[in-house]
């Protein structure tokens, strides 16, 4: 595989080229950035990926049936094992949802779960995000031009072809489509992740659309074609965040949104991809009880682990969370994206005690974790290999069955200090290899 | 019991031609245990298919949309309403109403005002069902200290920024109330609707006693009685606004409501 070395710059001019870049908003004003490639792949066993396959899809299973039960009978909460008030205080959750089954009863069809691998080896899971995860075309297009570059490599060595993603991504929508064609609906070109959203629809046969494509009339989704001919559309693969999805039931300034989809969503007459009212569930509070939502729901014991975790709303965690402030990780549970992130031993005397008065002050918001010292893997820089730390973010599909996509978004900090790993705080990616043998 | 008969108007009116207008309506009383409709009708212009639904809340609403360039949008709803407020509903609380919404989220301002007119907030345990001593209370004090003043406050402003201000209406009332009773420990919950006489919608609350919903008028310091027609219900006023829309164009646009309740013989 070293000698993917070779081939970096010019795959990362071909990405270039191609609009592998990541969209960021700072002080009002919209920058493009190179989501920069390092050749060197993380390599997962055949044996390993089963593992995770099973943890993996294991944990999805049991977030679709925790959304199913929130936005209908809420057992789980009447029978005390998730507190109400981590459901109906969570920004994600949804009244408008309400007594809303989604065609194929799937809530979460593409679930992006990151996790890590510690020093020790374990798998730990570090969040679930169910809402429109972004990242999976990275590793497919990589693959596709290091397959063009180095083709004997993968003709030497058993990988599992990754740009299989197409087909499952096709398989899920056509899976809870409705009646009509398949789109992916992007905000524009302006957003973060718009290269993902032509890729994606172009690989998976699915239409591109804007917002202004898309329209209601009765009752049904239509998508207008450059001739003025209507089609029908049975699925939407919106990357558009819930609050603007619809401005007649969320947010009625949304320029973005289409009015009324709603309506025919909860009429059972288009499915949405995927289902508004996720957030109440990749919450980085729900995250503590996902063990205990696969004990409920599947009586099973939890094959992967979360990070160790401290909730400040118990009171007992939070004494812990105090006394051990200096060494743990604070997150707001309301942020995402790497934001909201603080390492308590960054802090300064007079920030930690600041920290511990808002904590104090708002324990619902926070959560704590042990840093995991994950392992590092090796990137190339300049002439050398250097190590850094790196996450997974695997994609989780969801349709007749629950099946995790053989390879991954590799994610690395750029800083070798640092463990936050995000594209949207400057990091890297990789491509992930899983084994066929 | 009463019958009440029913009239309610909304025109909006632009300075110059807007299209692809959607909306949604809640202008429809709610059927529930305590109010029965009869002869129901309504009218959208410039006219176009309505769509007929219930939201997440059990709401009742009509989607329209009026595609082509107009300077005005007219609606209206009218019928008789049977009220009951007496009549015993079966109906399982939800467990919503007892968390913050975006509206009634309390910050050290409420806090104190809480502190300060006794409000205790709830340490574990239920509340005795049937008691609403406290929340009549608080209700009593709000009434005092608030003031009714139209245009001090918008549709925008939460019940941290209008118990602040002093002053405000309907609307502002309300949301100071249910975060008030959110903060004790009563699951509370926001409607909107019409009361007897004549002049605009109005905007009260209903508190979870333990066994069913009771409403409350904090505008008028009284039990919302058999003379209060409910068109919806929410967290707050985000969740049920009686009129909601959007449209392409630059125009400014003015809002007239007009409303029409009397008590019904015949």
């Amino acid at each position: 595989m070293f000698e993917l070395v070779d081939h970096t710059e010019n795959i990362n001019r071909l990405l270039a080229r191609y609009g592998v870049k990541f969209g960021i908003y700072k002080d009002q004003e919209f920058h493009e950035q190179l989501f920069p490639f390092d050749p060197l792949p993380r390599v997962i066993g055949a044996e390993e990926f089963d593992f995770l396959n099973r943890g993996l899809s294991q944990r999805v299973r049991a977030l679709n049936l925790f959304l199913a039960d929130v936005y209908s009978e809420k057992k789980i909460i009447k029978d005390g094992v998730i507190p109400a008030d981590f459901v109906y205080s969570s920004k994600g959750y949804l009244p408008q949802c309400e007594g809303l089954m989604p065609p194929g009863k799937i809530y979460s069809h593409i679930s992006g779960i990151d996790l890590v691998q510690g020093k020790d080896k374990n798998w730990y899971i570090l969040e679930d995000n169910l809402r429109i995860p972004s990242g999976a075309s990275y590793p497919m297009i990589a693959r596709e031009l290091t397959r063009r570059a180095a083709p004997s490599t993968f003709s030497r060595t058993h990988i599992m072809d990754n740009r299989s993603y197409a087909a499952m991504l096709k398989e899920t929508l056509d899976y809870v489509n409705t009646g009509g064609i398949n789109v992916v609906l992007t905000p524009g070109r302006y957003n973060a992740a718009f290269f993902e959203h032509s890729y994606l629809a172009e690989r998976s046969g699915a239409v591109l659309s804007m917002p202004q494509d898309l329209f209601v009339e009765d009752n049904h989704l239509y998508y207008r074609q450059y001739g003025g001919r209507k089609l029908r559309v049975g699925a939407v693969y919106r990357r558009l965040s819930d609050e603007y999805l619809d401005p007649l039931c969320f947010l009625p300034e949304s320029l973005i949104g289409v009015p009324g989809i709603m309506d025919v969503y909860r009429s059972g007459n288009v499915a949405i991809v995927n289902a508004p009212g996720n957030g109440v569930a990749d919450d980085k509070g729900i995250y503590y009880f996902v063990p205990h939502m696969i004990n409920y729901y599947l009586h099973e014991e939890a094959i992967l682990r979360n990070a160790p975790t401290y909730l400040a709303f118990y009171e007992k965690d939070r004494r812990w969370i105090l006394e051990n402030l200096d060494r743990l990780v604070v997150k707001d549970v309301s942020e995402a994206g790497g934001y909201g992130v603080i390492f308590g031993s960054d802090l300064t005397k007079e920030k930690l005690k600041e920290l511990e008065e808002v904590i104090r002050g708002e324990p619902r918001r926070f959560i704590a974790q042990e840093v995991i010292d994950f392992i590092d893997l090796g990137i190339v820089e300049g002439d050398h290999e250097v190590l850094r730390k790196a996450d997974l973010r695997a994609f989780v599909l969801s349709g007749k069955e629950t099946r995790v996509w053989p390879s991954g978004l590799t994610r690395f900090s750029r800083n070798p200090d640092s463990f936050v790993v995000n594209s949207s705080q400057g990091g890297g990616f990789k491509d992930t290899w899983v084994l066929s043998r | 019991m009463k019958k009440l008969k029913f009239h309610y108007e909304m025109e909006l009116s632009f300075d110059m031609p807007v299209a692809e207008h959607h909306f949604v309506f809640r202008c429809l009383p709610m059927e529930d245990g305590a109010q029965r409709c009869y002869g129901l009708c309504y009218g959208i212009e410039p006219a176009g298919p309505v769509l007929e639904g219930r939201d997440g809340f059990g709401n009742r609403t009509c989607v329209g949309e009026a595609m082509a360039p107009h300077d005005g949008l007219k609606v209206w709803s009218g019928g008789w309403v049977f009220v009951d407020r007496g009549a015993g509903r079966e109906e399982a609380l939800h467990p919503m109403f007892s968390f913050p919404s975006s509206y009634t989220m309390p910050d050290q301002g409420l806090w104190q005002y809480f502190g300060r007119i006794g409000g205790r907030a709830k340490e574990g345990g239920q509340r005795p069902e049937g008691d609403l001593r406290l929340p009549m209370r608080m209700m009593d004090c709000l009434y005092q200290d608030f003031s009714y003043v139209p245009g001090k406050t918008s549709v925008a402003t939460t019940a941290a920024q209008a118990l602040a201000g002093g002053e405000g209406v309907c609307q502002d009332y309300a949301h100071i109330f249910l975060a008030l009773c959110r903060m004790a420990g009563y699951p509370a919950r926001y409607v909107a609707g019409m009361m007897e006489g004549e002049g605009a919608t109005h905007a009260w609350t209903e508190v979870w006693d333990g066994g069913m919903w009771i409403g409350l008028d904090p505008t008028h310091n009284r039990l919302a009685d058999d003379g209060y027609i409910k068109l919806s219900h929410g967290r707050d006023f985000g969740d049920c606004t009686v009129d909601k829309g959007c449209f392409k164009g630059f125009a400014s646009q003015k809002q007239n409501i007009y409303v029409k309740v009397e008590e019904s013989y015949g």
